[in-house]
């Protein structure tokens, strides 16, 4: 089983901000592995380091922002790498997708964008083939007319055919790694669910590795082979997709899936807990809003292993 | 095109015709002396009547036409091509480079132009490519500064972020991505500079230190009116009209142009 090779390798990542109210640590310990095709999940709550992971991994953190930890992609040490190499591993190699449509130039037409990524990683290409390449990646991503696509600019376009031209862009130099950041965030359960067939599509058809970032579980559970539910910058139950959102066995997780829409946004029992659990540095984060442990002694923020693949960071969780 | 219907734009077109034709729309020669029909009013022959040396009026304002305006929009164009490109470096890397353009850009700020301008055609002597040179050190600050705000807003755009995550080369994203999202207010900007540009360098040939005889000015027809505003007040007036008019109507479309914005 253990045959395919890993490649995004991330090791005990920190990340602190230094701001002006204090030192905000946003990420604080975070390791997973994401093989080859395979599809991550990180869920968890706003505001619990979803994104700055998202943006460690491809060096993208503010100058304020300390980190500390080990982020291996493909043999190279994302975190090390300068300017000049992470450009040539954008696109080619790690695609970034976008969560919101804005991130298309309203002057450029389709095709200028796909051009101009194809320009500079492929410069050896000609006008003509560049076109033909294009051309052919629209209609492989259910473009009906590509080549009018080709010529037409943002506003021209639906939020859902915009989104599956980001997705197009996103795939274009056909990346090992494409990291979503919510790509569902923000559009219409239909579009949502257009949006999401094209993902499986594409995980079916292509060996594309992805780390979702997203706070809908429905997602995460139709997209991703294994997920990782993260609270306060820590892990907080890690395993394969279906077991854990399944058969979850820490209770933040039940708590999330509970407070989906469908079944009925149970959101946390007792509404008027703080929201910011007591920062233990080694205490469980959790430990102040668990409906278990609220009222003993701070306890350790340990690992138990359910099975092989799935872990829980919870004292409570029967191993 | 409601911006064909205003006066002003249409006298400024009036005025880039007269620049480009010169000469051929002039009924005299103005270089031509008449010494016998020396400050003659305003005729049939002389619409604007003749200077000192009896050249006609109306001929030399058209001739200068050019040589103002030129002198003007190739002064302003240097300093927002020099500016813009400034600015959105420094905007763009931030960091050491842009605190670097940044406090030359204040250095030069704190500079009185005008006086820095005088001193240096004192010293490099007069003459349109001194002219410019002088006006262009230090009137590049301003459109440095705009570009420099503008683009710390465009670069965190969303799109801006997306052109850096694929992988494109910095000076394709601010030829493609960011100059084209901020040319505008630098246009309006460069259309209420040309005429601050335009009484800059005519009080510079009014003064005597810029364009110099025989080239036609207009500022420098001012300045030599002004010996006979008593006996030929003309001499002062026309000169003194076109130039009003002239910058009136570059601060006007500029102001329209920048309520069109919205």
């Amino acid at each position: 089983m253990k045959k395919k090779s890993v490649i995004l390798d991330v090791e005990k990542l920190f990340v602190c901000f230094h701001t002006p109210d204090g030192l905000v640590r946003a990420v604080r310990g975070i390791s997973f592995r994401v093989e080859k095709g395979e599809v991550f999940a990180i869920a968890g709550e706003s505001g619990a380091g979803k994104s700055v992971i998202c943006r460690s991994i491809v060096n993208r953190l503010e100058a304020s922002a300390s980190i500390s930890g080990k982020i291996r992609f493909d043999g190279h040490r994302m975190l090390e790498l300068e300017e000049n190499a992470l450009r040539k591993i954008y696109a080619r190699e790690i695609a970034v997708l976008p969560q919101h449509a804005t991130a298309l130039n309203p002057l450029l037409t389709i095709g200028e964008h796909l051009s101009e990524t194809f320009r500079a990683h492929f410069p050896e290409l000609k006008k003509r083939e560049i076109r033909e390449r294009s051309i052919h990646l629209l209609d492989t991503f259910g473009f009906r007319d590509p080549a009018g696509i080709f010529r037409t600019h943002p506003y021209q376009l639906s939020g859902g055919m915009k989104q599956r031209a980001l997705l197009s862009l996103a795939y274009c130099c056909d990346p090992v790694l494409v990291i979503a950041d919510e790509p569902t965030k923000g559009l219409d359960p239909v579009l949502k669910d257009e949006l999401l067939e094209t993902l499986l599509e594409i995980k079916a058809t292509r060996d594309t590795a992805m780390v979702l970032i997203t706070h809908d579980l429905k997602v995460a559970h139709r997209l991703a082979d294994r997920i990782g539910i993260i609270y306060k910058g820590r892990f907080m139950e890690k395993g394969p997709c279906r077991q854990v959102l399944e058969k979850g066995a820490h209770p933040y997780t039940s708590m999330l899936i509970n407070a989906m829409p469908e079944n009925g946004m149970a959101a946390d029992e007792d509404m008027s807990l703080p929201a910011t659990a007591p920062d233990e540095k080694n205490g469980c984060p959790f430990q102040g809003r668990c409906h278990r442990g609220r009222g003993e002694t701070p306890h350790l923020y340990e690992a138990k292993n359910i099975n092989s693949n799935h872990t829980v960071w919870c004292k409570y969780a029967d191993s | 095109m409601t911006l064909l219907k205003k006066p002003y734009v249409l006298f400024l077109l009036l005025l880039m015709v007269l620049a480009v034709g010169g000469d051929s729309f002039a009924p005299n020669d103005p270089f031509q002396t008449h010494i016998d029909q020396r400050l003659s009013p305003p005729s049939v022959d002389y619409l604007f009547g003749t200077d000192e040396l009896g050249r006609c009026m109306f001929s030399r304002l058209i001739y200068s036409v050019r040589i103002s305006l030129g002198l003007a929009a190739s002064i302003l164009v240097i300093c927002l091509v020099t500016g813009t490109c400034i600015g959105m470096v420094s905007g763009y890397f931030g960091g050491l480079i842009d605190e670097i353009l940044m406090r030359a850009t204040d250095m030069i700020m704190a500079l009185p132009s005008f006086i820095v301008a005088m001193v240096l055609i004192g010293a490099l002597g007069a003459g349109l490519g001194n002219m410019i040179f002088v006006f262009a050190l230090t009137g590049w600050t301003r459109y440095a500064r705009l570009t420099r705000s503008l683009v710390i807003n465009i670069r965190n755009e969303n799109y801006v972020v997306t052109a850096r995550l694929t992988g494109l080369q910095s000076f394709y994203i601010l030829r493609k991505y960011i100059l084209p999202a901020i040319v505008r207010p630098l246009i309006v900007l460069g259309t209420l500079g040309m005429g601050m540009m335009i009484l800059m360098t005519s009080s510079m040939s009014f003064l005597g230190l810029g364009i110099t005889e025989p080239t036609p000015d207009w500022g420098a027809m001012l300045s030599n009116g002004t010996t006979y505003i008593r006996t030929a007040a003309y001499l002062a007036i026309f000169p003194g009209i076109l130039i009003c008019l002239t910058v009136l109507s570059f601060n006007l479309l500029g102001e329209e142009l920048k309520g069109e914005k919205k």
